[in-house]
């Protein structure tokens, strides 16, 4: 593993490699540092352009933007009160708090180096976890796999914000999208409606720009909220070692919750910082200075939400299960070059695999670097005008979506996707089990059909073979949870109602 | 209040829409033939199992809507309203992401049926929602036409030149 591992970091190094990774992670903190913008509409946007490129090349773009979008959050929680992503949101508690009295420069490092802490961890996770787990994941056959896709979507949705039946029927009309087409067992044409060009099904590159980016530029057009913006003050007190040697314990927890939450399917960063700024909050020595500026809250809120993209990798290339939305678009873009995530990418195409470990180290290193060095040029992004980016990533978005077909029909689902997109906000559903329900329904889809008919239409299988026993348990436990919550609230409440 | 009450009634109309959908899909999965290959799990399960699962969170959320609706319009239970101060800025410019919607469909419908260039019609689209976003002035006026003439060239270069995505 070492040498397969040194040998994927020289290829990263090559120098046109190199400077993909670095454009990615430079793009990444630009988008996430822009509010409004965000990794995900990023990573759809690009990944047209690398259909051509060696897979090794797009990954090291990709995950540079990725790993740069969740970190560029930081900014604009910083100086404007607007977390850039949803994983930036804890951050912006204490950062801005800071900022107020000055101290931005110094909210802004501490976050850095933190989301650069968080990263390691998470890539260690990554590098050490991932081939027992996927060497695990080998005794996997239809029944386990359909389970674990099953208990993956129930933990999805019951974890999604808002209500429980919201995330389900995300979910579920995120599997539905991913029906039209030919019938992958029987080769039947489904759903289709008479359209020829639905053959194929949804592209899933219209469907993933068309949700992401479009639903949220259009939606950008809608006048905002005038910010306050802070500016950075000269002369304000820079980080040391010290600081970070004495919040050593809150920056290691606060990685692993954010490498563990990752892990789970379609949890996100936003979980992962809640977790830990929680847990930090309630082990710390001065709980009561979290919210007024705590540099507790920036280390933990930081560290974790960057530690959970590692996290999420894992179980998309050991298991073919997206930890995150991004990890979707990531496995549009190995499918594209015809590499399917799972357990036996261990053995088709290792280069793949330390690819993702290296890249990842790697844009963390670029990552820390770059945002450190040009934080005062970055901290002037927040004043760039929406009216501009707006129709120009427009623009962007059709020309990538026609780019894949080179057909019109495509942009016009993509154009379709953004008003599903729009109406998801509008309604409050979440977005997360949609488009891990469209990704993931042809693999829950033929392994359920297969077990089926191998075992001659026996349901209990399900059950009876111990990993999908328990991932069906896993499955119904998810799901029952919220449930035993309510009971217990309206118990709860009962009791304490006078008599 | 009012703009609670709209939103309860959209859910509500959102739900009904998923139960049709849900009732489509089943029916649609329902119709299918079987194969020859077929061994009773065939093409028409998920879609099947699908719409009825549609159908039944829809009925879920129908009834949320419609219990979260009676608290919002009981003046009993209903929130304070927000203040007018809050809301009409939002409201003044609540037709813009409209507007952008139609000016995006416009351009895709030129691209469809050929009426101008393509990358013309990329220009006039960024110079129209730059200044519908920005408001007429002549400060507006210089930015929306550097910025469409420049993206456009520049997308041009990107698209058509180096990764030959050529529309038309």
């Amino acid at each position: 593993m070492t040498a397969e591992l040194l040998s994927s970091f020289g290829t990263m190094l090559s120098p046109g490699v190199l400077a993909l990774l670095v454009l990615g992670t430079v793009l990444g903190v630009v988008f996430g540092a822009i509010p409004g913008l965000n990794g995900g509409m990023l990573v759809a946007l690009s990944l047209p352009l690398t259909f051509g490129w060696h897979p090794l090349t797009a990954i090291a773009l990709l995950i540079g933007q990725y790993v740069g979008s969740i970190a560029g959050g930081l900014i604009s929680a910083t100086l404007l009160n607007i977390p850039g992503s949803p994983s930036n949101m804890m951050t912006t508690l204490d950062a801005m708090p800071m900022a107020r009295r000055g101290q931005a420069v110094r909210a802004l490092q501490l976050g850095i180096v933190a989301s650069f802490f968080g990263g390691l961890v998470s890539w260690l996770a990554l590098v050490f976890l991932s081939p027992p787990l996927a060497t695990f994941a080998l005794r996997f056959g239809p029944p386990e796999y359909f389970a674990l896709v099953l208990s993956a979507m129930a933990l999805i949705a019951t974890l999604s914000a808002g209500s429980l039946t919201r995330g389900l029927l995300a979910g579920a009309l995120g599997m539905i999208a991913a029906l039209p087409g030919l019938d992958q067992v029987t080769a039947q044409t489904r759903l289709t409606f008479g359209f020829g060009q639905m053959a194929g099904g949804f592209e899933l590159l219209a469907v993933l720009i068309g949700i992401f980016a479009v639903s949220q530029l259009i939606s950008d057009a809608r006048p905002q909220r005038t910010a306050e913006i802070i500016t950075l003050a000269k002369g304000s007190r820079s980080i040391r070692i010290s600081d970070f040697l004495r919040q050593k314990w809150n920056l290691l927890r606060s990685s692993l919750i954010g490498t563990w939450v990752g892990i789970l399917p379609g949890v996100g960063g936003s979980v992962g910082s809640i977790m830990a700024y929680a847990s930090a909050r309630s082990m710390s020595r001065t709980p009561e200075q979290f919210g007024k500026g705590s540099e507790e809250g920036v280390l933990a809120s930081e560290s974790a939400n960057n530690a959970t993209i590692g996290g999420a990798i894992i179980p998309m290339i050991t298991m073919g299960i997206p930890g995150s939305i991004i990890d979707v678009i990531l496995i549009a873009a190995l499918t594209v070059h015809d590499i399917r995530p799972g357990p036996l990418l261990f053995q088709s195409n290792p280069e793949v695999v330390y690819g993702f470990m290296s890249s990842l180290l790697l844009a963390n290193i670029v990552m820390v670097v770059f945002m450190l060095v040009a934080l005062r040029w970055l901290a002037r992004l927040m004043t760039v005008p929406k009216s501009v980016l707006v129709p120009t990533l427009l623009v962007c978005c059709i020309l990538g979506t026609y780019a894949v077909n080179n057909r019109l029909f495509d942009v016009w689902v993509m154009l379709a996707f953004g008003l599903v997109g729009l109406a998801f906000r509008g309604l409050k559903l979440p977005i997360a089990p949609f488009v891990i329900g469209f990704i993931l329904t042809p693999i829950a889809e033929v392994n359920l059909r297969s077990a089926l008919i191998a075992n001659e239409g026996d349901w209990t299988i399900f059950f009876t073979r111990p990993i999908a026993g328990v991932f069906m348990v896993l499955a119904i436990l998810f799901l029952l949870a919220p449930l035993a919550g309510y009971l217990r609230k309206r118990l709860g409440s009962r009791s304490a109602a006078p008599t | 209040m009012a703009s609670l009450s709209w939103q309860w009634r959209v859910e509500a109309l959102a739900a009904v829409a998923f139960m049709i959908l849900g009732v489509v899909v089943w029916h649609a999965g329902d119709v299918i033939p079987p194969s020859f290959m077929d061994t009773g799990f065939g093409a028409g399960l998920l879609p099947k199992w699908l719409g009825g699962v549609l159908i039944l969170l829809a009925a879920l959320l129908l009834l949320e809507t419609m219990t979260a609706g009676r608290r919002a319009t009981d003046p009993r239970t209903a929130p304070p309203a927000e203040p007018d101060h809050e809301a009409s800025p939002r409201l003044r410019g609540a037709w813009k992401p409209g507007a952008l919607l139609l000016l995006l469909v416009l351009m895709l419908v030129n691209a469809d049926y050929q009426l101008i260039p393509f990358y013309l019609s990329v220009a006039i689209f960024i110079f129209a929602v730059i200044l519908m976003l920005e408001g007429l002035g002549k400060k507006a006026l210089v930015i929306a036409s550097s910025v469409a003439f420049a993206t456009t060239v520049v997308v041009w270069i990107v698209f058509s030149q180096l990764f030959m995505v050529i529309i038309q």
